[in-house]
């Protein structure tokens, strides 16, 4: 065994280098050349011949017997094929193996000398090679290089030949790296490389059975994990900075995921997070807007909020204010009373949500158009009177309120016909007192008290502030925006006309959530209309409410949930991160604020007319108008817990069985220190004679309770004896004990401070020493009743 | 190390980057290597520290302090894979060891010994461990080491050095207990001689006339020795709160002056008292080279504590004294107890001498009254510094 490992040590790292460059350019050729060789006799082959040419270098005087050997072995082959008459064939087929492989030989063992001889040339140069370590590493070298320039000239090479290049390469690298660390002479280096030939095999075992593709790789599974990592990130600091500026945020379509920073632009990802549950008194069949938060300045990039001061809506909400303009336009349509049951009925639809907070934390109040109340169950409520409605505090999960809107028939005839009037507010009409009771009263609207001459002035201060306010453009803005506005709505007359041109037109773009980036000089809108075409809603409301400014329309960019109708049997609505939407909405001098849908995909379901019935009609379909002056109800639907009362019983008897004990152990243990500690104060209060006397009593019951002979009639003197007999290491203190006690009992003086401190730690080390004595040779339970004995009987704790 | 580790990471990402660019088989294996050599190089350290052994060998257990054992450590490989890097460090707080080197590192190939023989001897009484302390192992690529500690340590139990004094500074210089004027009751009232009865042959001269007379024999004198003054030793075996390792050296530095002292004191035929404590009080008289190996083997075993005793064992040894006698407290927690208790033995007409071990004593030496011979001994100081 000794003999082979040492053969092994010998030979195998020179043999092994050479044959795995010697196999690996075999495969080169037989990629680079039409030599067809084939695998196993590339690999077997060079094998063979590595081992012979080992042997006979090392063994030098067998060269001669070798090569007279291959002489007779070619003589006699040339001979046998002579006399056959087939040595010209075997020729010519010998030659045409080199020049044109790809003809089928005669003879197919040709092959295989082939490759021997191949073999042969290749690993002489080789085997004399790889015996310097300078050429072995210039080997490697070139070796690498060839694996890069097969890759960068796009030659498809076996996958083993590559293996047997990197094994080359390895092993030469192994070395390098072991004679830069250990210094020393060059056959004990090359075994300790030789050694690692496991690791190499298994590296290349390992690596033959790894994967690969003519594609490069994807990295589709790191991205998607990055990708959710990332949001994962995002949205816990969106969580956390929500948490911590409870003061200050309001929603923002940024929550669900449009936009990174607030800026128009970038692409977005769809996210189903439940955000809001919507509890409705009917079916909701067409989309439901709910005004999140809007804003009116436009600055090229993105929008912003900023007000002239409001004398309007400083009396009233804003949003009565426009529930009340519009049904102030109905009221000047001047139709009779018979009429006006039907026409609001094809108007108008009346509609009591309950709306609760889930995975939503914002101090935004959501209210669709036209609404008429808003119930809260609590008054933790700021701004009322804007449009933008907040809470004074961030609101959570708890958070629910109810109110009632009248949802508005945009896709019938009559609503178009009320849309396209137009009132300047002149006093041309004007509305008697029970008429405005009336109509205020019929829409249950109690939050508007003003009179009804006044009625008139305060919706033309508010258009007037409107006007102020909704129609500023940036000077920045290119006028082909404004050029492409007024070609749309060259032939529309009236205002309403010209935004649904506007509207149609914007409709023919493309919807898409990757729309790309804005660039930083560009204008958002320009750069939409013009160079992108495609976008999300952001886009097409902002470019609607920039068009609809240019001529001359006051609009207003909206944030807020789009619920879609949804199927359900309780009429209870979830609205996702998903419904977040953006829309503008344009006003109509004495009409209010309408909102449009200029976003593709979200329109055909919005201007879907409802079924009506006319004046004649038999019945009421679910989408009748219902005018009863009648307070609105508080509607409490939102889905309850159930288990909470179970969960809490099941709390609160686990905290008692788990309080309750303890409370009691920790009175006990207090009560039963508070009495040591004043033990403790007595003791040392006592005089010196009487805390040794006191010592003393502990010393003798402890000498009982461990049975070492005691007597009533025993001397103190002859006591200690006894425990000196049974405990040597106890002589000089008891005899010191001994000494003290007697001075103290019968001498004419009292003990100094010093004797007395030191005759009391006497009597402590002789207490404790008896006491571990205890332990050793009584029961725990013992040793326990006998401590507790001692503590309460003598109140110390030993 | 981490020029290898930068390169490694180099290549990850450039073959990273080149499989996300370029496709097919020379990329792919590329990267599956640049990936699997960090893998194969921490599976490689895994195998390396389950199949390692190591052996360590010392040629007694129990040896004295400063005396030097053959040691032997052997680094063995029995696999068929080369070790390709190991390192072994030694526990050099304790003990010492000749011709080693913790920063050597060594290279074994399959079915490689090797043995390393050397000396070591160990600093401090005491029982703790000693040889090898940690192997690191580094893989072939030189990337990652792994350090753990040596499963088999060796234990050894050091017996405290005797160290002979040839003078001891720190005695009290021999004076005529007959003359000591604090003591009342001194040795002139201890008889200087003995009588005998007169033996044909004694000379004339050494008739005791007053016995003589007394007895009406013929008595002679019978000189005893000139009384000496006893020396009381007192071992305080509290420490301060130091850590193991000054704990060790702090208490070998009392045992080892407690043994010089006493053991000089017996050569100079002085008997003397060693008092300390050993869950109690306790006191070795040493008149003989019996009592003195049995205060050897007393020495061998004492415990030291946290616990101030000090100032008690003082107090305590002088009460079993009763007379008054030279004493040297020898202390490593010189408190403010035992400052006070020195200046009360003082009072009682002792001669008191503290040697203390430690640095910082100035605050103990200022509540020494003058008249307290004060030595220091300090922690890297040998005992023959400060005694003789």
């Amino acid at each position: 065994m000794s003999s082979l490992k040492f053969h092994f040590e010998k030979h195998a790292f020179l043999c092994i280098l050479t044959y795995l460059t010697t196999a690996g350019l075999l495969r080169l050729l037989a990629l680079l050349t039409p030599l067809g060789i084939p695998l196993f006799l590339s690999l077997l082959l060079p094998m063979i011949c590595i081992l012979i040419i080992r042997f006979l270098d090392c063994h030098r005087e067998y060269i001669p017997v070798a090569l007279i050997t291959i002489g007779l072995l070619l003589l006699t082959l040339i001979y046998v094929y002579y006399k056959k008459g087939e040595l010209p064939s075997l020729f010519s087929s010998f030659t045409a193996l080199w020049t044109a492989p790809e003809q089928e030989t005669e003879f197919p063992w040709l092959i295989f000398v082939q490759i021997l001889i191949l073999s042969v040339a290749l690993s002489l140069p080789v085997y004399f090679l790889q015996q310097n370590i300078l050429f072995r590493c210039i080997t490697s070298a070139a070796l690498f290089t060839v694996i890069v320039l097969l890759s960068v000239f796009e030659a498809e090479p076996e996958k083993i030949m590559i293996l047997l290049f990197c094994g080359q390469i390895l092993f030469v690298l192994f070395e390098l790296m072991h004679r830069h660390t250990f210094p020393g002479p060059e056959d004990k280096q090359t075994v300790r490389t030789l050694y690692l030939y496991p690791a190499v095999l298994l590296l290349l075992a390992a690596i033959a059975f790894t994967p690969y593709n003519k594609d490069p790789i994807q990295w589709t599974l790191v991205k998607s994990v990055w990708a959710n990592v990332v949001q994962t990130v995002s949205t816990l600091a969106t969580n956390i900075s929500l948490r911590f500026q409870g003061t200050s945020h309001v929603f923002e379509i940024s929550f669900a995921g449009y936009s990174q920073d607030g800026d128009l632009g970038g692409n977005v990802k769809e996210n189903n997070t439940n955000t809001l549950i919507i509890s409705s008194s009917k079916l909701i069949s067409q989309p439901v807007y709910l005004f999140g938060n809007q804003k009116n300045v436009y600055t090229g990039s993105d929008w912003s909020l900023s007000f002239s001061d409001s004398k309007a809506t400083a009396r009233y909400p804003e949003y009565i204010l426009d529930t009340v303009e519009i049904l102030y336009a109905v009221e000047r349509c001047g139709f009779s009373e018979s009429d006006h049951d039907v026409l609001y009925q094809n108007l108008f639809k009346t509609q009591e949500y309950n709306i609760a907070f889930h995975e939503l934390r914002t101090r935004t109040i959501f209210y669709p158009a036209k609404t008429r109340h808003i119930f809260f169950t609590d008054t933790n409520t700021d701004d009322l009177l804007s449009s933008n409605l907040t809470f004074a505090q961030l609101q959570g999960p708890t958070t629910a309120y109810s109110l009632s809107f009248l949802e508005m028939n945009l896709g019938s005839p009559e609503f178009e016909a009320l849309l396209k009037t137009s009132y300047s507010y002149d006093n041309s009409y004007s509305i008697d007192a029970s008429s405005m009771t009336h109509l205020l009263r019929r829409n249950s609207i109690t939050d508007f008290t003003g009179n009804h001459d006044e009625l008139e002035s305060i919706l033309l201060q508010r258009s007037n502030e409107i006007r102020l306010d909704y129609l500023n453009l940036p000077a920045s803005l290119p006028s082909r925006v404004k050029e492409l506005a007024i070609e749309l709505t060259k032939n529309a007359s009236t205002d309403y006309e010209k935004l649904l041109a506007i509207e149609a037109y914007l409709r023919t773009y493309t919807y898409t959530l990757t729309p790309g980036s804005i660039p930083e000089d560009e204008d958002a809108v320009d750069y939409f209309l013009f160079t992108t075409k495609e976008g999300y809603c952001t886009y097409f409301a902002t470019a609607m409410a920039v068009l609809s400014r240019c001529v001359g329309i006051p609009s207003r960019y909206v944030q807020g949930y789009c619920l879609r109708p949804q199927e359900t049997d309780d009429f209870i609505y979830y609205v996702t991160n998903s419904d977040a939407h953006a829309w503008p909405e344009c006003y109509l001098q004495g009409i209010g604020w309408i909102p449009f849908e200029p976003t593709p995909g979200f329109s055909a379901a919005r201007y879907h007319p409802w079924h009506y019935e006319t004046s004649n009609g038999t019945g009421y379909t679910e989408n009748v108008y219902e005018p009863e002056i009648s307070e609105i109800p508080e509607i409490s639907m939102i889905p309850e817990v159930t288990s909470t009362s179970e969960a809490h019983s099941y709390k609160n008897t686990l905290l008692l069985s788990i309080i309750v004990p303890v409370m009691l152990f920790l009175l006990i243990a207090g009560y039963l220190l508070i009495k040591v500690k004043q033990a403790k104060n007595t003791y040392s209060h006592l005089s010196d004679n009487r805390k040794m006397a006191y010592n003393m009593a502990i010393l003798y019951d402890l000498s009982k309770a461990m049975k070492i002979q005691t007597d009533e009639s025993q001397t103190l003197q002859e006591h200690f004896k006894v425990l000196q007999n049974k405990y040597p290491e106890l002589e000089t203190v008891l005899f010191l004990l001994e000494e003290q006690y007697m001075c103290l009992r019968y001498g004419p003086a009292a003990m100094g401070d010093q004797a007395a401190a030191a005759s009391l730690v006497f009597a402590d080390q002789v207490r404790i020493f008896l006491l571990q004595q205890c332990r050793m040779n009584k029961s725990l339970l013992s040793y326990l009743a006998l401590q507790v004995r001692l503590t309460l009987q003598y109140k110390v704790l030993p | 190390m981490l020029l290898y580790r930068l390169i490694m990471l180099g290549f990850i990402l450039l073959t990273g980057v080149l499989v996300s660019i370029k496709g097919g088989v020379i990329t792919y294996t590329l990267f599956a290597l640049a990936l699997l050599i960090p893998v194969s190089s921490a599976v490689y350290l895994f195998y390396v520290f389950i199949r390692f052994r190591i052996y360590q060998f010392v040629d007694r257990k129990t040896v004295v302090k400063c005396q030097q054992v053959p040691y032997v450590f052997t680094l063995a490989n029995e696999d068929i894979i080369t070790y390709a890097s190991v390192r072994v460090t030694f526990l050099t707080d304790f003990s010492t060891y000749e011709h080693v080197d913790s920063d050597k590192k060594y290279c074994l190939s399959s079915c490689e010994r090797i043995n390393h023989e050397t000396m070591i001897s160990c600093k401090y009484r005491g029982e703790y461990t000693i040889g090898i302390d940690k192997v690191i192992i580094t893989d072939f690529f030189n990337l990652f080491h792994m350090t753990y500690s040596c499963p088999s340590k060796i234990n050894v139990r050091v017996l405290p050095r005797v160290v002979t004094l040839d003078t001891l500074s720190i005695a009290p210089s021999e004076e005529d207990m007959k003359q000591n004027r604090r003591n009342p009751e001194g040795a002139s009232m201890i008889p200087d001689n003995e009588v005998r009865q007169f033996y044909n042959g004694d000379p004339q001269n050494r008739i005791h006339w007053k016995s003589t007379a007394k007895t009406q024999k013929l008595m002679v004198r019978n000189f005893m020795a000139e009384p000496k003054p006893s020396m009381s030793v007192f071992l305080d075996t509290s420490l301060p709160s130091l850590s193991e390792k000054d704990a060790i050296i702090y208490s070998d530095k009392v045992i080892e002056c407690a043994l010089a002292i006493s053991n000089y004191l017996l050569m100079h035929k002085t008997d003397n008292i060693v008092f300390y404590e050993k869950r109690t009080l306790m006191h070795q008289a040493v008149q003989s080279k019996a009592d003195f190996d049995l205060l050897y083997n007393t020495c061998c075993q004492l415990p030291f504590h946290k616990k101030e005793a000090g100032s008690i064992l003082l107090m305590s040894g002088l009460l079993l004294l009763g007379a008054p006698s030279h004493c040297i407290v020898l202390t490593a927690a010189p408190t403010k107890e035992l400052g006070i208790a020195c200046n009360e033995a003082l009072n009682f007409g002792h001669t008191i001498t503290v040697l203390a071990i430690g640095t910082s004593t100035a605050e103990f030496l200022g509540l020494l009254d003058k008249k307290i011979g004060f030595y220091q001994l300090k922690p890297d100081q040998e005992v023959n510094d400060v005694l003789s």
